[in-house]
């Protein structure tokens, strides 16, 4: 899911205007080639090859290993491509990933709720505990222990018709009559309703969870509609509708899982929970045929015409009939791998084999939804929490917006024994607020929840640090902090815009001439300069503003994300994805034990960042410079090169940025010359940064997983892939 | 018998020379047009009641200290106090920096004055353009008996649309219009393009009191024409009041300049100027408390300043107080 | 004798005490202001909306998405665009722009007072087939923001707005009457002196920085006041939360008030019928509260009207250190959003418009019921 979100740990951005540099006229023309090539004499889809047609190559090498006995080899020759990606062809300068410590103190019971590197997951509140007062070192330990010897392995036999089943085998206990949960021998006092904080509302296309994208929505609708499947506390995927499944491989190299649905999930209506009917396979299907359909501009449908068989084809189809004039309802939807054999077996088809099918189960275009209520509300259907249909844990009762939404649990849902709270109450929290507001409202009992934050240099001190100073984030001082490992999330990357076709600027000294346009777009083209940026940027000095003191624990200098996905090696250990793509790393680097994970790398090389290396950037730099100028792409008048970045609203960031890409210069010895355009607004930022592309490097974006497989992430910067976008193309 | 002393004695030709004991006194045509007291200067009136006023003096003490201020430490500032130091972010006040740094490093203390050289300067210009403008339209307004009537509905229509959205849009027209224009000119435009309509309607009503004074009627019925009217007769009774408004007016701008930049249509982010500073502080306020006291302490100052001597010269200048 | 006679039609008695109140002063005057405003409603309309036309129809779709869409098929990218634009009121069915004197129009109709049916949703994007509509008097628009009816939103916001203006406007007058009245009695005095010195520092002080100031000083559950647990952020289940923005407004708002009174007690005190009691001998404190005060109070009180509906138009900076629901933050969320709500725009101009016009005439009218020497005769 592409997340194109502003860093956390930003103070407040203080309020926008309505000026935007949006193009009055967006009109696309798609026959003529942009200016930019047609000055460099190559066209776009050249160009787009020559930067990413190694990659390409080395990528499609590991994507056509599906076999789900050789994972093996196929990570591995995914390594190889994120190598050569990052480190050869130099198209992305990846430096942070969400996932790390954070010291947390909070009111419920840890280890219980679900648990995912990816997905929707993260959000939900089925199987949060609330207790009564804050978790003790000694009962948080307890409960560790419980958890991790209480794995049980999911069941793989098939029964007698081949399915294997997706029960739950990990299931949390239920409160007992006395009101206590009781887990690892320790038991708690259950609180029937949580408060927390919440810092955005909802979005635009709200509650269409078939269209939307944002996070700040998901993370709502992800309480009210349950899928197929979702994750237990061990990441497993167990069923949520579905309650089990059968995978057959066919002729042609397509894949039909069947599932099997429970008889008792129900739809009830979010405004009174009144029943509606009955969540049956049909339902499923309805959602993917709207999602298919052109007709609704579904941002989510890339991922389902990548999954399903004949989704792509039904999807151009609908084009065409729309481009004709004909009713895009009309055409013919059995070509696509979705069907509902019965009310209650669904069969979904996939292109080839997946072994991650299940993963990307857990994706909303795969939410079931009911075509009788659509039809019902028309175009109504999404645009607020009134109109949709609930079948999952709770409803969302009361919504004021930029004050507080409260949701009730749904006493018609079906694993209502495992939903402990009865009131889940968000409150907003404005950005005028500091660093400490949410723990002042912590200590005064307005919410449950805090995480501490490295600003809050009083807060950091009383619960993290302590008064001797031995805390750390991973194990905090005070005995009702604890230090929670966030897994999963984005990872964030700097690019390249190869072909700019806009360059606007706040700040009239920075603009460029035709000619200087031209030298950066061929400087762009040569590796070694991109290699420069590379080795050049200090990104742990840049991140220190966001994490002081714990700066590594982010660092991250490959793409996939650490902690998303393990593959067991030849010698019997299973080990993370990342850990491939290191070995790959110090065997083409010449060096041992290096780890692009940076708090691992602190811990065995003793500092963080392997990769910054001024002296490595100044010769990348003039190596650069010698090869264009022998090649009479450019003279020596042409440099430095200006190189357009969009600088950080915030003017707190900005001085880490401006004395970051300050040492880049210096290091580049006069071969760049770095330009901070400024945005003057939220939407001239946003404009800049994803829409008019009004940059030549960037650091404004990353990407979040889909599903547990690196091809989530590397599958982005392929020739066609989903963030090229970004890079121009 | 006779008293021969006293007859000889009032006989006594000395009689003349008594006469001569009295000196006549002169005859002056024009004695009957001087006025013994001392002339009426109204200036000077001015003068003697506004330093008799306390506010006054408290007020003068501090617009001197104001532009002393202004004056002498800007030219103090070290090399470097604007430019961002991550390495003194949201450092303390300290022996080296009296009032710490700001967001970015800077020098606060410094950033301060020099900013508020600045935004006195804008304010300035565009208070001037506010009351020259509304000056002039306030009195055809109120002199004009049709022009009155348009121009209330003009009033009304403006001021009931939210000045949030004129600001807004304002902004993105310049900014789509003129993205050449430096933003303090366009700050300039955003605060003159409605606040000359306070102006005018005060002006306004002043003038529709005093058109039917007597000698307003006696000039309009001598013929005199409607702008020398404007001029010489009007404009000189309003003069004082136009300028107790100037002096409220425009620590008015300076934060209207601050409300601006916190709704992102102001001076950018970084500028050195009193709003943009405060605006910054606001953010920070419950860690680094004094990022945001300080700008705003001087900000205070400033109105408290022009305050006291609005309301001293608004005393002053009332002739009713010249006793 | 003939009791007919006597006996006057009821009807036409009534209908003569209706056509007396056409001539009643109060009544005609009342009308015409009431049509003057409605002129100037429309008036208002009719800029609002141009303004708004004056942005760009990119702010109404999301251009990337377009630009996405168009990547495959620019027919679909155009048709899709049309639809959000209809959606937002700027481009008809078929996707041609909407002239602004229609607009105008249309929505000086939605506001005229009579029952009318608005569509509000289709059963697709064609937008042939209507699914639910809304009925009503007064249509205000439909908010996407904050997805319910402008009416609604602005009902269910201003109950709080309502109830604060409510008690700062009694808390103010409570605190700044005695105040002025304290500080007029002797022009000069200690207790005058004090009174200036206070009125000039409250004056000075930022009104935002102080708002924050008392947020942290007050709310904080380990600072000075943690014993009150005011609470950092408005909470409908403690009524206590309420103290600290209200307080803040009070104490600013104090300033305004005191320095009016003083100066209108002045202004009475100076003149003749004072004098003539005094020397009639009435005691200082007679004179002041029952003769003085009544007539100063009529300038004074011809502002409460204002200033309680304009505070119930909500401070945005209180709403939103406090996050109190209010109707403070509408306009301001609704200009900066990503895509502008314009429906919420025009309605709340309407609405804060209406308001504004309505509390003048009040107090109008109340300075007219108070002062006798105000007569509404055309001259």
């Amino acid at each position: 899911m592409k997340k194109t979100l502003k860093l956390l740990g930003l103070g407040a951005i203080l309020a926008a205007s309505v000026v935007s540099c949006g193009p009055t006229n967006s009109e696309v023309d798609l026959t003529e080639e942009p200016e930019i090539c047609q000055k460099l004499g190559i066209s776009q889809k050249d160009l787009e090859k020559e930067i990413l047609g190694d990659y390409t190559a080395k990528y499609n090498v590991g994507a056509a290993i599906v076999d789900s006995t050789r994972t093996l080899e196929r990570y591995k020759a995914f390594a190889e491509a994120e190598y050569d990606l990052i480190y050869e062809s130099a198209i992305i300068v990846p430096w942070l990933s969400q996932s790390g410590y954070s010291a947390a103190v909070s009111k419920t019971v840890p280890y219980q709720a679900g648990k995912a590197s990816y997905g929707l997951t993260a959000d939900k509140y089925k199987n949060v505990v609330v207790t009564n007062e804050a978790m003790t070192k000694e009962k948080r330990a307890a409960v560790k222990a419980a958890y991790d010897s209480g794995a049980q392995a999911m069941p793989i036999t098939a029964d007698s018709e081949g399915f294997i089943s997706l029960a739950n085998v990990n299931a949390n206990p239920v409160v007992g009559a006395d009101g206590k949960y009781t887990v690892g021998g320790v038991s708690f006092d259950t609180k029937k309703t949580l408060n927390v904080s919440y810092a955005s509302d909802v979005g635009k296309a709200k509650y269409n969870y078939l269209t939307n994208t944002w996070t700040y929505n998901s993370q709502k609708y992800t309480n009210m509609v349950d899928g197929l499947v979702e994750n237990d506390k061990y990441g497993n995927i167990v069923g949520a509708i579905a309650t089990k499944y059968k995978a057959v491989t066919n002729a042609d190299g397509s894949q039909t899982w069947t599932f099997k649905l429970r008889n008792d999930a129900k739809w009830v209506k979010n405004s009174d929970g009144s029943e509606y009917g009955v969540v049956k396979a049909g339902d499923f299907v309805n959602s993917i045929k709207y999602v298919l359909n052109a007709l609704n501009a579904s941002g989510t449908a890339s991922i389902v015409t990548g999954l399903l068989k004949g989704a792509e084809e039904y999807n151009a189809a609908t084009l065409a009939a729309i481009e004709a004039g004909q009713d895009a309802n009309a055409v013919d939807f059995s070509g696509v791998g979705a069907k509902a054999v019965d009310d209650f077996t669904l069969e979904l088809t996939t292109k080839v084999e997946t072994p991650y099918f299940l993963s990307s189960l857990t994706y909303s275009p795969f939410l079931p939804s009911s075509a009788q209520y659509m039809a019902e509300v028309g175009t109504k259907w999404g645009e607020d929490e009134n109109h949709i249909l609930v079948n999952g844990a709770f409803r969302q009762t009361e919504t004021t917006l930029g004050s507080k939404l409260v949701f009730t649990k749904n006493d018609k849902y079906y694993d209502k024994d495992h939903v402990y709270i009865d009131t889940l109450v968000q409150k907003f929290i404005d950005g005028t607020a500091g660093p400490d507001t949410n723990r002042k409202r912590y200590e005064a009992g307005e919410v449950d929840s805090f995480t501490v934050s490295a600003k809050d240099k009083e807060g950091w001190k009383t619960y993290v640090t302590g008064e001797d100073g031995t805390g750390t984030q991973r194990d905090p001082a005070n005995p009702n902090c604890n230090g929670i490992l966030s897994s999963g999330g984005s990872t964030y990357i700097g690019y390249y815009n190869f072909i700019r076709q806009n360059w606007k600027y706040n700040d009239n000294s920075l603009r460029k001439t035709d000619e200087e346009r031209v030298a950066t777009a061929q400087a762009l083209r040569n590796k070694n300069f991109r290699k420069g940026f590379l080795y050049g940027l200090d990104v742990l000095h840049y991140l220190s503003q966001y994490k002081p003191g714990s700066e590594a624990e982010w660092l991250y200098r490959s793409y996939t994300n650490r902690e998303l996905t393990y593959a067991t090696d030849t010698d019997g250990k299973s080990k993370d994805y990342g850990e491939y793509v290191d070995e790959v790393y110090n065997r083409k680097q010449g060096t041992t034990g290096v780890s692009l994970s940076g708090i691992k790398n602190a811990e065995t090389a003793g500092n963080s960042d392997p990769v910054f290396d001024a002296s490595k950037a100044t010769k990348y730099f003039s190596d650069a410079k010698k090869a264009l100028i022998d090649s009479g792409t450019l003279k020596e008048s042409d440099f430095p090169i200006k190189v357009d970045v969009i600088a950080d609203m915030e003017a707190t960031t900005r001085a880490y940025e401006e004395e970051m890409y300050s040492k880049l210069e210096t290091a580049s010895n006069g071969v760049v010359d770095i330009q901070l355009n400024v945005p003057a607004s939220d939407d001239e930022n946003q404009d800049w940064g994803s829409i008019s592309n009004n940059y030549d490097f960037s650091m404004w974006s990353g990407w979040g997983p889909d599903y547990a497989d690196p091809q989530t992430f590397l599958h982005t910067m392929i020739v066609g892939g989903d963030m090229v976008e970004q890079l121009g193309f | 018998m006779e008293n021969v002393e006293n007859k000889q004695v009032l006989e006594n030709p000395n009689d003349q020379n008594l006469d001569s004991l009295f000196v006549p006194v002169k005859i002056d045509e024009t004695e009957s047009e001087h006025i013994a007291a001392e002339p009426y200067s109204y200036w000077k009136a001015v003068m003697r009641t506004f330093i008799k006023r306390p506010a006054a003096i408290f007020g003068t003490i501090s617009f001197t200290i104001l532009i002393l201020a202004i004056i002498i430490i800007p030219f103090f500032a070290p090399e470097g106090y604007d430019a961002s130091n991550t390495a003194l972010i949201h450092a303390a006040p300290s022996a080296e920096r009296i009032w710490g740094s700001d967001l970015m490093g800077r020098d606060l203390f410094f950033i301060c004055f020099v900013g508020l050289r600045k935004s006195l300067w804008l304010a300035l210009i565009s208070s001037a353009i506010n009351i020259v403008v509304g000056t002039l339209l306030g009195l055809a307004w109120g002199y004009f008996k049709k022009l009155d009537r348009i121009m209330i509905e003009v009033y009304n229509l403006i001021s009931n649309v939210p000045s949030l959205l004129l600001y807004m849009l304002l902004a993105f027209i310049l900014a789509n219009s003129f993205p050449e224009m430096p933003s303090e000119a366009k700050l300039i435009i955003s605060l003159t393009c409605t606040g000359w309509l306070g102006i005018a309607l005060f002006v306004r009503n002043q003038t529709l009191i005093i058109t039917n004074r007597e000698y307003n009627v006696a000039s309009i019925t001598l013929g005199t024409p409607a702008f020398r009217i404007m001029m010489k007769n009007l404009l000189p009774y309003l003069l004082p009041i136009i300028i107790t408004q100037l002096s409220l007016l425009i620590p008015g701008m300076i934060s209207s300049e601050v409300s601006l930049s916190y709704f992102g249509v102001g001076l950018p982010v970084t500028t050195v100027s009193v709003g943009a500073v405060l605006n910054n502080g606001i953010a920070q306020f419950t860690l680094y408390p004094w990022e945001l006291l300080w700008p705003a302490a001087v900000l205070a100052f400033v109105i408290f300043t022009f305050y006291l001597i609005g309301l001293a010269l608004s005393d002053a200048m009332d002739p009713k107080k010249h006793r | 004798m003939d009791t007919t006679l006597k006996q006057e039609n009821k009807f036409l008695v009534a209908l003569k005490k209706v056509g007396r109140a056409f001539k009643n002063q109060t009544f005609l005057y009342i009308v015409k202001r009431v049509l003057s405003s409605l002129f100037t409603l429309v008036l208002l309309v009719a800029l609002v909306t141009a303004l708004i036309r004056l942005l760009p129809d990119t702010k109404f779709y999301d251009v990337a998405t377009y630009k996405k869409i168009a990547g495959t098929s620019k027919v679909m990218a155009n048709r899709w665009r049309s639809m959000q634009l209809f959606l937002a009121g700027r481009a008809d069915a078929n996707g041609n722009p909407v002239p602004v004197l229609y607009s105008i129009g249309r929505y000086i109709l939605n506001i005229l007072p009579y029952y009318k049916t608005i569509p509000q949703s289709w059963t697709d994007y064609s937008c042939t087939t209507v699914l639910e509509s809304w009925t009503g008097f007064v249509y205000l628009g439909y908010s996407k923001s904050m997805s319910s009816y402008v009416t609604n939103v602005i009902a269910s916001r201003m109950g709080i707005s309502f109830r604060i203006s409510l008690y700062t406007i009694i808390f103010s007058y409570l605190f700044a009457v005695p105040l002025g009245i304290a500080m007029a009695k002797k022009p000069g005095g200690t207790v005058d002196k004090i009174g200036n010195v206070f009125i000039v520092l409250n004056y000075a002080i930022p009104g935002l920085v102080f708002y924050l100031v008392m947020w942290d000083v007050l709310g904080n559950a380990n600072g000075a006041f943690g014993w009150a647990n005011f609470g950092l952020a408005y909470d409908e289940t403690r009524p206590l939360t309420l103290v600290p923005p209200i307080f803040c407004i009070v104490f600013l708002g104090i300033p305004g008030i005191s320095i009016w009174v003083r100066r209108f007690m002045i202004d009475e005190l100076s003149s003749d019928y004072v004098k003539f009691a005094r020397s009639k001998g009435l005691s200082e404190n007679r004179i002041m509260y029952t003769h003085v005060l009544r007539n100063a109070m009529v300038p004074l009180v011809r502002n409460i009207p204002a200033t309680f509906l304009g505070a119930i138009i909500g401070s945005y900076y209180v709403e939103k250190i406090w996050t109190i629901p209010g109707t403070g933050l509408l306009l301001v969320k609704a200009l900066q959003g990503v895509t502008p709500d314009i429906d919420l725009i025009e309605g709340l101009t309407v609405i804060y418009a209406a308001i504004s016009m309505v509390s003048f005439l009040l107090g109008d009218l109340i300075t007219i019921l108070f002062d006798p020497r105000i007569k509404l005769e055309s001259n």
